[in-house]
Parts: C-alpha cells; sequence; structure tokens
C-alpha cells in the first residue's frame, strides 16, 4: 500500500447535525480523523487499481491474440517435463 | 479474494480466446493474489510462444512491461515462493504433482481461497484436494 508520508492538506466535508453529535460523542473512542484519512486512501489506491485493470484490457484489445490454449498448455509442459 | 494461477493469467496476457473472463476476477475485492513464479511462467510462454512463430519479440516486450505494470500497481499481489516452498513440496510428494501446481494450491489453501486456473490437470489436482476451483473453459 502506498503511504503519504506528509500530511499538510486539508478536506472538509458537510455532514448532518446528528451525525456530528454522534462523532463527538464518540471521538474518545474513534479517532475520525485516522479513520477519514484511511478511508480516502483506500479508495484512492482501489480506484488506481481498477484504473490499470482498464488499462490492461485496453491493452490486451490490442493484441493479435494465439491460438486458444496456448498458454495453459506451455506451462503444462513446462511443468511437467521436470 | 482469488488466486490465479499462470495458465489463466497466460489467456489474459496473449490474448486468447475467452481471455475476457479473467477480467472479474481481476475486478474483484480482495485483491486477486498469486505467487512469484507466475511472472516466470509468463515470461517462458512468451519465449516459447516467439520460438514457435506465433508472437513477434516486440510484441512479447510489450506484453512483458504489463505484466510487470500488473505487479507494480497492484493488480494482482504476488507473494514471494519461499513463503509456500515447504506445503508445496509436502503435497507435491504425496499427490505426485509438479511443485509448480503445488505452490499455487498451497496459496489458495493458505486462507481457502478459490483456485483460477485454465488448465484442466491443475483443476483436478486441485479439486481431489477439495478446494474450490473456477476452471475457465
Amino acid at each position: 500500500m502506498k503511504t503519504w508520508s506528509t500530511l499538510s492538506a486539508v478536506v472538509s466535508i458537510r455532514v448532518s447535525d446528528e451525525l456530528r453529535r454522534e462523532m463527538e460523542r464518540l471521538c474518545d473512542r474513534i479517532c475520525w480523523n485516522d479513520e477519514i484519512r484511511e478511508l480516502l486512501q483506500a479508495r484512492v489506491e482501489e480506484q488506481r487499481r481498477q484504473e490499470a485493470i482498464d488499462g490492461l484490457a485496453s491493452y490486451v484489445e490490442t493484441l493479435p491474440g494465439v491460438p486458444a490454449g496456448t498458454g495453459a498448455r506451455t506451462v503444462r509442459e513446462d511443468r511437467d517435463s521436470h | 479474494m482469488t488466486v490465479i494461477d499462470s495458465s489463466a493469467f497466460a489467456r489474459l496476457a496473449l490474448r486468447e480466446h475467452g481471455w475476457e473472463e479473467v477480467v472479474p476476477s481481476l475486478r474483484a475485492r480482495p485483491t486477486p493474489m498469486t505467487v512469484e513464479i507466475l511472472g516466470v511462467e509468463i515470461l517462458k510462454v512468451l519465449w516459447k510462444s516467439i520460438r514457435r512463430g506465433l508472437l513477434d519479440l516486440e510484441i512479447a516486450r510489450a506484453i512483458d512491461r504489463e505484466v510487470a505494470l500488473t505487479f507494480d500497481r497492484q493488480v494482482i499481489g504476488h507473494e514471494p515462493n519461499a513463503r509456500y516452498c515447504a506445503s508445496a513440496l509436502e503435497n507435491a510428494c504425496e499427490h505426485s504433482f509438479p511443485v509448480y501446481d503445488a505452490l499455487f494450491i498451497a496459496r489458495a489453501a493458505r486462507q481457502s481461497t478459490p483456485l483460477l486456473t485454465a488448465d484442466p490437470r491443475q483443476a483436478d489436482v486441485a479439486s481431489s484436494l477439495r478446494f474450490l476451483v473456477h476452471l475457465l473453459r
């Protein structure tokens, strides 16, 4: 997992008054900064991963292709040859 | 989570018929896993495909770069072979199948994770050991 080494930016979000009250009530048990930071980081990393999969799939679509079963057959013949 | 065997990933990387069926396993959460040997086995598939006239060297190089990016970008998590060697050796000896198959099966065994393979023989072996297998046909 990538780690962001500096914490210099501030992000503000709006929540309902009720949620804010509950967050304050629970703040001795939950570190909201850490919770929100981890959530944002995980979401960004997952989105990057999905973009990488999109990129990989787009690239594969450009390939000429090989006959069906080529990969599995080749892997199998190597594994069985030892 | 799924454990991805080299035969399944090769189907995608070489654009074989049915390659699209591998993509949903990549997209799923948690991130699919494999063992390091997958990279070497894909390299061997590329090399043999060049030798057999199925691929140009330039295309093989580009595929190899994409495979490296797949690991760098955590599309598939990969773990050291060494972590699974002891278990793989034991299973390979006990059930008489190659240690290469056994490495992937050992990874799948760690968390009772389904194994994604395009190789019927590996699927048979894993099924006989009561592992959940998704065989790409």
